[in-house]
């Protein structure tokens, strides 16, 4: 393992798609980069071998590796400890290239006026800037990323997309044909896909495995901006757990950050500045475990707001089989979606809200319940066939209001080095959960369109939490109640910037990658600022 | 759009037109056929830098045997050829000579495009003075180590291996095959690659067409032969090989192939296409004994696909098999069986896993199929690279076990050894410490035959 | 060049399907774990006659059937006997695939797991329950993914070029 390099002028935490382009782009300007990644690197081939092998396909953990020096959320290992009403579940990749190894690709923007919730509905709370700040930043991931989309999503911007829109699937088309004039508008999805070769990548075929991996790269992941940090000379360390931030003696600053290899070994690096981009759970953790007597809360979080406001989205689900064979499961995942729900004057009493269609090759499902019913014989063939053909399902990407009691915490299991595993305490207010209702009516009118059968929701109370893992390092002007500024700087450390998922004051209506990458593109700027 | 107009109008107004008027047209006429006949000699491919260098600015670094050779800037500039005189601009074209009396490498393909007609030349000469954008700036001067830096060796070259006979028809042939053996042996200068050279790097004409290594990819046997060329391709297979970059069910085009397609040959018209083809089809054969079926004759659809569950996937890529290998990285696209699928090609029965050499079937792996540019009509997916995910060990295993599995297997024995020569951009070239030990130990020797050549030249 | 070839275990073109239409046989000589298990021809051609009338198929992929046959074997020594007990029931009391399951749930519940498991075997590629499971196939091979062939690949393998999914699938299911 390399150790050599102990210092660098900037010393980022986490390998993920927001930290490795960060860590290129301030590379680019000639300063040196060190990336400590807690995980190993991750090896695209192997882990589609490993999904062809497995036998739970319906776990997008389950062929990537495992360490118990760096552990992460997995149906055999309980790392999450609960004690709030609504049990929080989460999955992520400790690795080079992170959580985006298996995503849908979703790369929207947030639309504008999910930038100043408190000022235009009186809920939630403001960010520190406007959408037209952060435009050029989106811009500039969607180039990086290779994001592909309609134009007309809802979210202004100053350049087309670098790609074309995606060829729609059939079953696109008939949804969207069906469903017209219901004031349901349907589009294709805004993604890191390429429509066309792009960035030396291919062009999607329709593999339908977006997650747990795609088997081409024609999906964008946190693997490629780890490549391309590198190529730009940033030292990535892998398998280097960091546990501890170290302050200056007699001053806020912080001069060192320390971490354990696999074994045990401690090792400590200095640099100018410190990012930490370690993910919305991990980030906080590391904070709150880094205690010191001048800082006895933890490293900036000295007004108690780190690991608060944890957002996600609870979505409702609905499952039915549709009228025609639409055959889902030929292209992406993940491929079309209603927008018009992402913002209107009801935003002050309910919760706003995407819809998303599934395009999720539906076969395995199927033949495990048909199984599960004793369906033997040609009619088995036959149902696995009609059921895929008609099958269909929705949910909804739901806002969640930033609720101070909503956290991460430190939990009093430890993993093998000793570190905490994280604690939360998490709940789904009466604002979301009217949010849902509204969605079931709205799958309701949309299933009756589509001439449903056998309609089936998810449960009232149970939600299916996104991964969209956000707020708890939030980012506003108020220094009382968030954990950095606008430009993702600490408020009680100068030196010190938070970067990821974590730091977007709210979660909205769509996943927080590409918003996450924005932000952290745009405080790189402020970071080069600082130093240059 | 706009001349044409203008014609047809001076048809019908005749003279109420001025004479200048007509003769603009005319100008634009002949401009517009000399981009075209520009773009079937590609100049654009060398001519231009990459990463977003300005059209025929020059700059772009060709790794070539005798070392990095430069290319030139050749926009109507004053640093590129914008006080050519046409004769000037013929020189340099045809013979290799540019206006400051300096020899051109071969790298330029002179030697092809000597067969360009007058009138082509004409065309060539109005596009480059008044068609192409002038570009400032000087690219890097191309300086080759010694003694190849000596220009004036290629004199002497040129002796030798120069036909500077402009083509001439063949009055028992076509009018299509002639237009397509024109185009062919001039312009589009498959010659340069495809046919072979000797040691002094000159084409082997007794071998023409016959397949070359370019010291990566491999230029292969274009003859009409059935077993080592292309004989079984129909003119259909052709056509659409030069305007889409793939034969249906036979061959796909990768490397520089695939950019003389996507700058070149895609922007063809049909009817030169057609006529290539027809050409192409009466190549004298050539043929090697060793190859006893056609290429895309070889291999077997994988009928017990779901073998490589009966082992587990090892702890790290390093220790996959061939087939492992393959599974994990190859068949998301080509399938498990090696047969592709609906557009995406088949490794059963490809030419790339039928011939002796082998060294595309690595390029590909390493170097992915790629075109820069946009092929219009092609299926629009490239093939990854994969030269940053494996090593030369696992290029080699994943190479034999697809020349086993699905193409020829007797020349599955890729070596490590063979990957990281073609991963380093091809074997070393003997040319320069044999031009180097003739300079020492044969001195007298080249220079006798230098002074015999000239006289002999001289009496010529 | 065989060296590339080289497949474990077990032959590409079955050879418990060849040695059981063969018959008679007593002595596999096969270099398996499961080597005892598979000497039983007539557990092997019930098997088979079970896994037809649950896929309704008379063209199963004959290694894959080896495959399944001696990973179930393994998983459970009395494998052999259970799945000659329920052939024979199914034959005398001539159930179908569409009565199968209830009338065994209800007569024969010591061997009502094993339709199931043929199931999961031959339409899933799963063998095995729990930390035991395994894949034995992942392909259009695995005959849920035969069912939808036509239309679909299974995930992770390419459906085809760029934007062939926007074609028009079949309509008469």
């Amino acid at each position: 393992m390399a150790t050599t390099q102990t210092s660098a002028d900037v010393v980022i935490v986490g390998a993920g798609i927001v930290g490795s382009l960060m860590a290129e782009k301030i590379a680019q300007q000639g300063l040196s980069v060190l990336i400590l990644e807690s995980g190993p690197n991750i090896d695209r081939n192997h882990v589609v071998a490993k999904f062809r092998h497995g036998v739970d396909k319906g776990d997008y953990m389950a062929p990537y590796p495992y360490n118990d020096w760096a552990p992460e959320p997995r149906k055999f290992n309980d790392y999450f400890q609960n004690e709030g009403p609504v049990p929080y579940s989460a999955s992520y990749i400790r690795g080079v290239g992170g959580t985006t190894w298996h995503w849908a690709g979703m790369a929207w923007r947030y639309v504008p006026n999910d930038f100043k919730l408190k000022t235009l509905y009186g809920v939630g709370r403001d960010w520190p800037f406007s959408y037209d700040d952060l435009e050029p930043f989106y811009y500039e991931a969607e180039v990086k990323m290779g994001v592909s989309g309609p134009e007309d999503n809802g979210s202004p911007r100053s350049k087309p997309f670098p790609m074309p829109e995606l060829a729609p699937s059939w079953a696109l088309s008939r949804v969207r044909d069906r469903l017209e004039g219901i004031g349901y508008k349907v589009i294709g999805n805004t993604a890191a896909r390429n429509s066309q070769n792009y960035d030396g990548r291919p062009a999607c075929v329709g593999n339908n495995n977006c997650m747990p991996v795609c088997p081409v790269d024609a999906q964008y992941h946190g693997g490629i901006s780890a490549q391309s940090a590198k190529q730009a000379g940033v030292n990535i360390i892998t398998e280097a757990i960091v546990y501890k931030i170290e302050h200056a003696k007699n001053s806020d600053k912080i001069e060192a950050i320390h971490y354990y290899t696999p074994n045990k070994d401690s090792f400590r690096v200095t640099g100018k500045t410190f990012v930490l981009a370690a993910n919305a759970i991990e980030t906080p953790k590391l904070m709150l475990m880094s205690k010191s007597d001048r800082f006895p809360n933890g490293i900036g979080n000295s007004n108690d707001m780190v690991g608060r406001h944890l957002c996600d989205h609870p979505r409702a689900k609905v499952s039915f089989e549709v009228d025609e064979p639409i055959w889902p499961g030929r292209g992406p995942m993940s491929e079309y979606s209603i927008q018009s729900e992402r913002d209107g004057e009801w935003r002050s009493e309910s919760a706003a809200f995407r819809i998303d269609f599934s395009n999720t090759n539906p076969v395995r499902g199927i033949t495990d319940k048909l199984i599960k019913q004793g369906v033997y014989g040609e009619e088995l063939e036959q149902q696995i066939r009609h059921k895929s053909a008609h099958s269909m399902g929705m949910k909804n990407i739901v806002e969640q209001l930033p609720d101070p009691n909503n956290r991460v915490m430190l939990g009093d299991r430890l993993d093998t080095l000793g570190i905490p595993n994280p604690k939360f305490y998490y709940s789904v207010s009466d604002y979301t959960r009217r949010g849902n209702a509204r969605a079931r009516e709205i799958f309701t009118t949309i299933a009756k369109r589509l001439g449903a059968k056998e309609l089936s929701f998810s449960a009232e109370d149970k939600f299916s939490l996104a991964n969209h893992i956000t707020g708890t390092l939030g980012m506003g002007d108020d220094r009382a109640t968030t954990v950095c500024n606008g430009e993702g700087r600490s408020h009680f450390h100068d030196n010190l910037f938070l970067a990821g998922t974590g730091v977007l004051p709210t979660v909205a209506t769509v996943n927080s990658t590409l918003t996450a990458v924005a932000v952290g593109l745009r405080t790189a700027e402020f970071i080069i600022e600082d130093l240059v | 759009m706009k001349h044409s107009v203008m014609l047809s109008s001076a048809l019908v107004l005749g003279s109420m037109l001025s004479p200048v008027a007509l003769a603009v047209s005319a100008d634009q006429d002949l401009i517009k056929r000399g981009e075209y006949l520009a773009t079937a000699g590609d100049c654009v491919a060398c001519h231009t830098a990459e990463h977003e260098g300005k059209p025929f600015a020059g700059g772009l670094s060709i790794d070539t045997p005798l070392g990095h050779i430069i290319s030139s800037n050749i926009t109507p500039s004053k640093d590129g050829i914008g006080d050519y005189s046409y004769e000037d601009f013929d020189r340099a074209v045809r013979q290799g000579i540019r206006a400051d009396g300096n020899n051109l490498y071969p790298a330029m393909p002179y030697t092809a495009y000597a067969k360009v007609t007058d009138e082509d030349m004409q065309a060539l000469y109005a596009y480059f003075m008044h068609g192409v954008e002038p570009v400032d700036g000087k690219p890097e001067a191309t300086e080759l180590p010694f003694p190849f830096n000596i220009r004036e060796s290629m004199a002497v070259w040129n002796g030798l291996f120069l036909d500077d006979e402009p083509f001439t028809p063949d009055p028992d042939q076509s009018d299509e095959w002639n237009r397509g053996a024109y185009l062919a042996q001039g312009l589009t200068h498959c010659a340069t690659c495809h046919t072979p050279r000797n040691p002094l790097m000159a084409e082997d004409s007794g071998k023409a067409l016959a397949g070359a290594s370019l010291g990566t990819w491999y230029a292969p046997n274009i003859t009409s032969d059935d077993n080592s060329g292309i004989g079984t391709w129909t003119h259909d297979d052709i056509v659409s090989y030069l305007k889409a970059g793939y034969a249906p069910d036979k061959s796909q085009a990768a490397g520089p192939m695939a950019e003389a397609i996507s700058h070149s040959l895609q922007h063809l018209s049909d009817e030169d296409l057609s006529a290539i083809a027809v050409w192409l089809k009466t190549v004298p054969a050539v043929s090697d004994a060793n190859d006893t079926q056609p290429s895309e004759s070889y291999g077997q659809v994988n009928d017990n696909i779901d073998s490589v569950f009966l082992e587990d996937v090892p702890a790290s890529t390093a220790d996959m098999s061939g087939a492992q290998l393959y599974n994990a990285a190859c068949a998301s696209c080509h399938q498990a069986d090696g047969t592709g699928n609906n557009g995406l090609p088949s490794l059963v029965n490809n030419t790339v896993l039928g011939r002796q050499n082998t060294d595309n079937v690595v390029m590909a792996i390493l170097e992915g199929v790629q075109y820069r540019n946009h092929i219009e009509e092609s299926h629009g997916t490239n093939m990854p690279a994969f030269a940053h995910e494996f090593n030369d060990e696992q290029v080699a295993r994943v190479s034999n076990y697809i020349l086993s599995e699905f193409g020829r297997e007797e020349v599955a024995d890729i070596t490590a050894d063979e990957v990281a020569v073609l991963r380093s951009g091809g074997p070393a070239s003997p040319l320069l410490p044999l031009a180097r030990w003739g300079m020492g130990i044969g001195a007298v020797f080249v220079l006798g035959l230098i002074a015999w050549f000239l006289r002999r030249k001289r009496k010529g | 060049m065989s060296q590339y070839k080289e497949k474990a275990g077990i032959s590409r073109r079955g050879f418990l399907t060849a040695s059981a239409a063969l018959s008679g046989l007593t002595l596999v000589p096969f270099a398996s774990q499961a080597q005892a298990a598979a000497t039983d021809a007539k557990a092997f051609n019930a098997f088979m006659a079970l896994s037809q009338l649950i896929t309704a198929k008379s063209d199963l992929n004959p290694a894959l059937a080896d495959t399944i046959y001696l990973s179930l074997a393994q998983q459970d020594e009395d494998f052999a006997a259970r799945i000659k007990t329920l052939n024979a029931f199914v034959a005398d009391h001539n159930l179908t695939s569409a009565n199968l399951q209830a009338r065994l749930d209800a007569e024969q519940p010591d061997v009502a797991d094993l339709p199931r498991k043929l199931a999961k075997a031959w339409f899933q590629g799963i063998v095995g329950e729990g930390k035991a499971a395994k894949t034995i196939s992942y392909s259009d091979n695995t005959l849920m993914y035969a069912a939808v062939a036509d239309v679909l690949a299974p995930p992770s393998y390419a459906l085809g070029a760029y934007g062939i999914w926007s074609s028009k699938p079949p309509q008469d299911v």
